[in-house]
């Protein structure tokens, strides 16, 4: 109930009508790049080391094509790219909420230290214990929470500004490297391969299980931000605004940082160190759709998801038989724009 | 009465910057917070509507106690508008629209958008709905921020150096909206504020603070000259020019 609430009955006028209309094209934009997704993943599915046609991979879907073609189709090109989806989508989500939550725009998993935190994990793992599957996964998402525990303290109980977490961030991702180093130098020329192998992000990795533990992650976190979405759109206006408008300031950033946290740790945990996409994807939904979270999250997601289904099926082309992993691809394209960002002066 | 402020200290690691802070205002009313800098003026506001939470004290709004309302319940009554405004690229209507915010449970309602149009149109930003805000001067950004403290369907509006930043036309522009609001609305307004002269040609009643206590709390017709040298250190005068009181230093 509002203290001064006035109820007249008037109809909404013109400005809403162009407000909805607006919003409406951008519904559109959405589902056009939703199909456009869809349809780099169909093309994706029939292209490799032997050409599908379209139609053998619609029945490999249904079950009727030959026993060859349904193997390639649903074992191994169908969770590639399910995979480069759900995991661009969860790493672009994750760098929009952190840039949105630390109200800093180079905020992102990997320039957090959070996937340097993984992979720091993934090679203590590699060496300690053998190399189990199970354990490298372990460990790198126990690497990654444990950067993600780090900078919520830093920002929480220390109350450091948002410029300076981004900072210890960085001393963060240095430190984590600098420990991977140390364990390369000290493992076996096995190990270091494996090491080395695991660092180069790739979606080629999972299997329908672990789509299946990540889509449980990155689904109802999207749901999440959605839910949250006036209080992010509060807190780009200022931690006073926000605080002005009810936002419970300190909790929206430790829950909304322990969420994003654990997708993209659960991300690099199954795909390995995945550059830039957190970082790239959001700035591009924000060229398309302004500042409005109501619009940026599902582009985010989307454009995210986009984003890394076409550097792996690029990196497929380029080399064949997924020679190339998209991590490299995604570096590539990231470090440009990162400095674009910078030389923009964060705006 | 309509606000009743009583007894606030506030204490930023164990050095008090607000003590034993009493006074009320009528509906309708704009108060101006005067005093030098670091006295306490944005630290007062910010303690009024809770973005600070002081050690004691309590802020009746017609018999409701502000401090035992949650942080929602405290936006739904007190509209705030900061020194600072972050660049944005939401077109001015979300802007606006975010001031329903507390409000809001899962989307906005049909009477989200007429309040937030009409507000728009009463303020006269209707022209630049689809504008971005980052895109505007800081005349209409200051507007648009007081669009969206409005959109809150407040009783109290609390405004921190709105003047700041803006030219002379649009100083009395800004100033003359919230004296209208406040009027039409039936509204109450603290203004933080430094110019002396804006705020005694706008101003029902002034608050002045010095070394973190009330100084003194004055209407317009009791305001002298040696409140204002006992709080700034400045001789002054107040002159009638045209029948608007000027404070003039000497």
């Amino acid at each position: 109930m509002s203290c001064n609430f006035d109820s007249r009955e008037i109809l909404p006028g013109t400005i809403t009508r162009a407000y909805l209309d607006y919003f409406n094209r951008k519904v559109w934009l959405f589902l056009a790049l939703l199909f456009a997704t869809l349809g780099v993943a169909l093309y994706a599915v029939t292209q490799g080391n032997y050409d599908i046609p379209v139609s053998a991979v619609f029945q490999a879907l249904t079950g009727s094509a030959a026993p060859e073609v349904g193997v390639v189709v649903t074992r191994i090109r169908m969770p590639r790219v399910v995979a480069a989806i759900i995991c661009g989508w969860g790493l672009s989500l994750s760098g929009l909420c952190l840039q949105s939550l630390l109200k800093n725009p180079l905020s992102s998993p990997s320039t957090l230290g959070i996937s340097q935190g993984a992979a720091f994990g993934a090679a203590a793992a590699i060496v300690l214990t053998g190399a189990r599957v199970f354990m490298i996964t372990a460990f790198a998402f126990g690497g990654a929470m444990s950067a993600t525990v780090i900078i919520l303290i830093l920002s929480g109980l220390k109350r450091l500004s948002t410029e300076a977490v981004i900072l210890s961030g960085v001393a963060l991702s240095s430190l984590f490297v600098s420990a991977t180093i140390l364990i390369q130098y000290l493992s076996t020329d096995t190990q270091l391969a494996m090491v080395v192998f695991w660092t180069f992000g790739d979606v080629a990795r999972s299997g329908w299980g672990q789509i299946g533990i990540l889509t449980g992650m990155v689904l109802p976190a999207t749901l999440y931000l959605m839910f949250i979405r006036w209080d992010l759109n509060a807190l780009a206006s200022g931690e006073e605004t926000a605080k002005g408008l009810g936002v419970r300031v300190e909790r929206l950033r430790i829950t909304g940082m322990v969420t994003v946290s654990l997708v993209a740790a659960l991300a690099t945990a199954f795909h390995g160190v995945i550059a830039f996409v957190g970082l790239i994807a959001p700035h591009m939904a924000r060229r398309l759709v302004g500042d409005d979270h109501s619009l940026l999250i599902p582009f985010s997601g989307v454009i995210g998801g986009l984003l890394l289904l076409s550097a792996d099926t690029l990196g497929r082309l380029i080399i064949g038989s997924g020679a190339l992993p998209v991590g490299v691809i995604t570096s590539f394209l990231g470090a440009p724009m990162f400095l674009y960002l910078l030389i923009r002066g964060y705006k | 009465m309509k606000l009743k402020v009583d007894n606030i200290n506030f204490s930023y690691n164990s050095h008090p910057v607000l003590s034993d802070t009493t006074f009320s205002l009528e509906q309708g009313q704009i108060m101006c917070v005067l005093g030098v800098n670091g006295a306490g003026k944005s630290t007062l506001l910010k303690c009024l509507n809770r973005i600070l939470k002081p050690a004691t004290g309590s802020v009746m709004v017609d018999q409701k106690n502000l401090f035992l309302m949650d942080q929602n319940g405290v936006a739904r009554c007190v509209g705030y508008v900061p020194q600072r405004h972050p660049e944005t690229r939401m077109t001015v209507f979300e802007a606006v629209l975010m001031g329903r915010r507390p409000h809001i449970r899962w989307s906005l309602s049909k009477n989200d958008y007429v309040l937030a149009e009409e507000i728009m149109e009463q303020i006269g930003i209707s022209h630049l709905a689809m504008r971005p805000v980052s895109g505007l001067s800081g005349g209409e950004i200051q507007k648009v921020i007081i669009a969206r403290a409005l959109a809150q369907s407040p009783s109290i509006l609390l405004l921190d150096e709105p003047t700041s930043n803006l030219d002379l036309k649009n100083q009395l522009d800004v100033m003359g909206l919230i004296q209208t609001l406040v009027r039409s609305r039936g509204l109450s307004a603290i203004i933080a504020i430094h110019d002396l002269n804006t705020a005694v040609r706008f101003a029902d009643r002034f608050l002045f603070l010095k070394h973190h206590k009330v100084r003194a709390v004055s209407t317009r017709d009791g305001l002298t000259a040696d409140m204002i040298k006992q709080v700034y250190g400045v001789d002054v005068v107040l002159e009638t020019v045209m029948g608007h009181t000027l404070v003039v230093p000497i």
